[in-house]
């Protein structure tokens, strides 16, 4: 955080006891609170502090030549500030007060963010994927989201999609473990109940979980499996069954 | 970019050369007389390569908040003319608890 301005407030030469080399000597009300609120706020004054004002120089110069003090400051609790200076033309009895800040590209290694083209995104042209790319690395290095905010927004995502599941009792916390995946796939637990016998291997499960993507594929897929198993199992002996699955998968 | 205080101005800071190359938003004055001129206003500056990543709030006729996030990185700036007259002191205060909050939730 930079503050920059006019405070019209004079802190003088001491800041919690530490003299401090500045022009200006006197110390106002203001300047009092001002000195108490940024010792308060962890903040850092950029007067007399950074390398091109080391002497404080003064920031008003009033016509008369009479009234000279320091009331215009930078505070800052950045680390990216590294110097400030106070003109020495002025068009008004204010002169301007600068402050340079070291922008570096990126915070830190675990923030650095990897840029790879989406896997189902077609380009006419190598060209057009390439300018894609740097469009979308430029984009995404202007954008102010960290690591901790897509974290925390997964998080309430998460917790909104599992509430509105329980409501909708679509997800039944209660119910095993071996059920949950026709349940979330639209099949009934008369069904799971009655063809239980073909999921206890967990083979059938697997198969559509790798084979089947949408919800009615699953329905008429596994029930082409039961009928298929059962067909199969008039004619074999129990231990033979994941043979014939097997067969299936392929 | 760079920023004037106690501008005075009342109506937009019309400078083809200086549109050129920055961006302008202009905080008006507030005239509470027929005659004399208006206190108060800003005019903030800055280049057109950083016009995206800039973000303007004027918190009241004393302060600007200007966000920036450029390269991942965001920044903030509060330009500030707190005019000598004494109530200002409050007004002054309320500022620096607003950055208090600032602070508090960066």
């Amino acid at each position: 955080m930079v503050i920059l301005g006019d405070f019209n407030g004079r802190i003088g030469e001491t800041e919690l006891g530490i003299n401090r080399a500045s022009k200006d000597t006197t110390i106002n009300k203001r300047g009092e609170m001002i000195l108490g609120k940024v010792s308060c706020l962890g903040l850092e004054i950029g007067n007399e502090s950074l390398p091109r004002d080391t002497e404080g120089n003064l920031t008003f110069i009033h016509r008369n030549g009479l009234g000279l003090s320091v009331v215009d400051y930078l505070l800052y609790n950045d680390p990216a500030v590294v110097d400030f200076e106070v003109g020495k033309i002025g068009y008004s009895d204010h002169l301007p007060i600068t402050t340079w800040i070291k922008h570096s590209h990126q915070r830190n290694d675990d923030t650095n963010l990897k840029i790879t083209t989406p896997k189902y995104l077609c380009f006419p042209s190598p060209d057009h994927q390439l300018d894609f790319i740097v469009k979308l690395f430029h984009t995404v290095q202007d954008t102010s989201i960290f690591q901790e905010d897509v974290d925390s927004l997964d998080n309430i995502l998460h917790e909104n999609i599992h509430a509105a599941a329980v409501d909708s009792d679509i997800f039944k916390p209660d119910s095993s473990r071996k059920y949950h995946f026709f349940f979330l796939h639209g099949l009934t637990k008369n069904v799971v109940k009655q063809r239980r016998y073909i999921t206890s291997g967990n083979l059938e499960v697997r198969l559509l979980r790798t084979k089947i993507s949408t919800p009615h594929c699953i329905k008429k897929k596994a029930s082409s499996i039961i009928r298929c198993v059962n067909k199969k199992r008039r004619h074999t002996k129990r231990d033979n069954w994941p043979r014939y699955l097997t067969i299936l998968k392929q | 970019m760079f920023c004037f205080s106690e501008t005075h101005h009342l109506n937009s800071f019309d400078s083809k050369y200086v549109k050129e190359k920055y961006e302008i938003e202009d905080v008006f004055g507030d005239k509470y007389k027929t005659k004399g001129r208006a206190t108060g206003g800003f005019v903030v500056v800055w280049k057109h390569e950083l016009g995206a990543t800039v973000t303007i709030n004027v918190v009241n006729r004393f302060v600007i908040q200007l966000s920036l996030a450029l390269s991942g990185l965001s920044y903030t700036f509060f330009f500030v003319y707190f005019p000598p007259s004494l109530f200002v002191n409050e007004i002054c205060a309320d500022f620096f608890n607003l950055v208090e909050n600032n602070i508090q939730n960066n």
